[in-house]
């Protein structure tokens, strides 16, 4: 088998992995650098379980070649934070019991930050087209879905007060427990 | 031309494994400081036994969620729990929870008693204190009375609960308990019909559990919604036919050469599919239950899938006997007329 290095930075940092010609890489982040929140599910690109950020992108790891990352940008869950200091994309997902197994979770954030990281202003129907390549089976996608809305509240009310144009109490976001009104036009949460 | 239709569709659901013993156990601690650590065999995959556990002790012990360690599903330390199947957990591990807690309070209420000069059936654990429930003033602090049990009454503020469900099986009449309680689950569903492809919107699900008690109601919530989604799938996009029944051969119903192999063509729903959906749950309290509780497990995901059936039929007129309900049934059911 014919290993070679390839260096590439993971969550801010360099890092260096022996690979092989058709290691996926999926694997040369879960074998390689031992990065398990990456799942491996799948891994014909249906399920969204190993989706990472590459290069501002949400992709599937399972069908990039390992050797086409040299000197580009990944980002896993870790990238996003680690308790106690957690994206907000981390807290609502946790605090509106928007997981139950986890197992969708890691790429299901990283689908809903590569979303957030070009627009902040989405609607329902823009967060339901960014997560539609994760499959979960647990929570019928709708905290899913709230968690991505209140988290981009969150972001658009810190942005404008570090920008001086909007200076607003910070609030715990909450959401609005009698119903689940996904479907509807406006933000799904309160 | 479009046109719409509703349906609904109710069930009852046994909890608990119905046909073998199934136990769970648990060991409380109250350590001397006055935090507490549960060990039971109870396996939380994600649907959250560990969270109500904690919860329901937090509420028997009356001391704050984060003085309450779980330790569990360790096969070398943990006591026996059969599973987390048959939507049991919540039920069965909360009440051999609560069974090791009534325990591990005997010996807190003798040293509260004592010191208070009380009865100890007159005690009661709220907000990190014992007080006597006639007069708050008298009271011990939840941390002191661990304390003062260690070391001054020396009795250890352990116990060790364990829960049997009944399982008596059904005689030649069908009659027998082989479920301590049953719970209940309705949809109502709203679909839109195409008439002339066929294809079916799920505009709206309302979907409900009675649970008993809710112990988190967000996350019975969170668990409404997904069996809605998955029964969505059931009624409309997956299939394993003939992958699964055996048939051979081709007919004018089925393509036999038809092998999903992938999620992508066994058709699970993703989040475009998910519709205008309101989850919640009825409260109808348990006297069997912990805190009044009974489950909300598997049975979401069953009335989701006839409720669909029911509107399209409401809306077409079109009976779907098998699913999932195709574009290509469905005009079949039209054209038959």
């Amino acid at each position: 088998m014919d290993k070679r290095a390839i260096k590439f930075v993971l969550n801010g940092e360099q890092v260096e992995v022996y690979i092989t010609p058709k290691m996926n890489l999926l694997t040369a982040l879960r074998e390689g650098i031992g990065v398990t929140s990456v799942k491996r599910s799948c891994e014909r690109g249906d399920c969204g379980a190993c989706t990472v950020i590459l290069d501002g992108k949400a992709v599937n790891s399972c069908l990039v070649l390992a050797a086409s990352i040299e000197g580009k940008t990944v980002t896993t869950i870790e990238g996003l934070g680690l308790p106690p200091n957690l994206h907000p994309l981390q807290e609502a997902f946790a605090s509106l019991g928007a997981t139950q197994c986890g197992f969708c979770t890691p790429g299901m954030i990283l689908s809903a930050k590569a979303l957030l990281d070009e627009n902040l202003e989405v609607s329902v129907e823009d967060v339901k087209r960014a997560l539609s390549g994760n499959l979960c089976r647990c929570t019928g996608y709708a905290k899913p879905v709230q968690a991505v809305l209140s988290a981009a509240r969150t972001m658009r009310e810190s942005a404008s007060i570090l920008s001086g144009t909007n200076v607003t109490r910070r609030e715990k976001v909450s959401v609005v427990r009698t119903g689940t009104a996904t479907g509807s036009q406006q933000e799904g949460g309160e | 031309m479009k046109k719409r239709g509703k349906g609904v569709a109710v069930c009852i659901y046994s909890q608990t494994i119905t046909n073998a013993p199934n136990p769970c156990s648990a060991y409380v601690q109250v350590k001397e400081d006055g935090s507490a650590v549960i060990q039971t065999g109870a396996c939380d995959l994600g649907q959250g036994s560990t969270t109500v556990i904690t919860q329901m002790a937090s509420e028997a012990l009356g001391i704050d969620f984060g003085k309450i360690t779980v330790h569990t599903a360790d096969t070398e330390t943990t006591p026996f729990d059969t599973g987390s199947v048959s939507s049991r957990l919540t039920y069965v591990a909360g009440k051999a929870v609560l069974a090791a807690i009534e325990e591990v309070k005997n010996v807190l209420f003798t040293t509260v008693a004592r010191k208070l000069g009380v009865k100890p059936d007159r005690l009661i654990c709220k907000d990190g204190k014992i007080s006597y429930m006639y007069d708050p003033q008298k009271y011990m602090s939840f941390s002191q009375a661990a304390f003062e049990a260690h070391f001054v009454d020396r009795r250890l503020p352990h116990g060790k609960g364990e829960y049997y469900p009944q399982n008596i099986p059904v005689d030649e009449y069908g009659q027998g308990e082989p479920s301590d309680t049953y719970y209940y689950h309705g949809t109502v569903a709203e679909v839109e019909v195409d008439t002339e492809t066929g294809e079916v919107d799920v505009l709206k699900l309302f979907a409900l559990v009675d649970c008993g008690r809710a112990i988190n109601p967000m996350m019975v919530e969170g668990q409404v919604e997904g069996g809605a989604i998955q029964a969505l799938g059931w009624a409309l996009r997956e299939d394993t036919y003939p992958y699964c029944t055996g048939v051979t051969g081709a007919s004018d119903q089925f393509n036999p050469d038809f092998r999903p192999i992938s999620f992508s063509d066994y058709g699970i729903a993703t989040a475009m599919d998910m519709p205008e959906m309101f989850a919640s749950n009825v409260e109808i309290i348990e006297p069997e239950g912990p805190f009044g509780a009974k489950a909300a497990g598997e049975i979401v995901a069953n009335t989701g899938a006839p409720a669909i059936i029911n509107a399209i039929y409401n809306a077409v007129g079109v009976r779907i006997r098998d699913l999932p309900a195709t574009p290509e049934k469905i005009l079949r059911g039209l054209k038959a007329g």
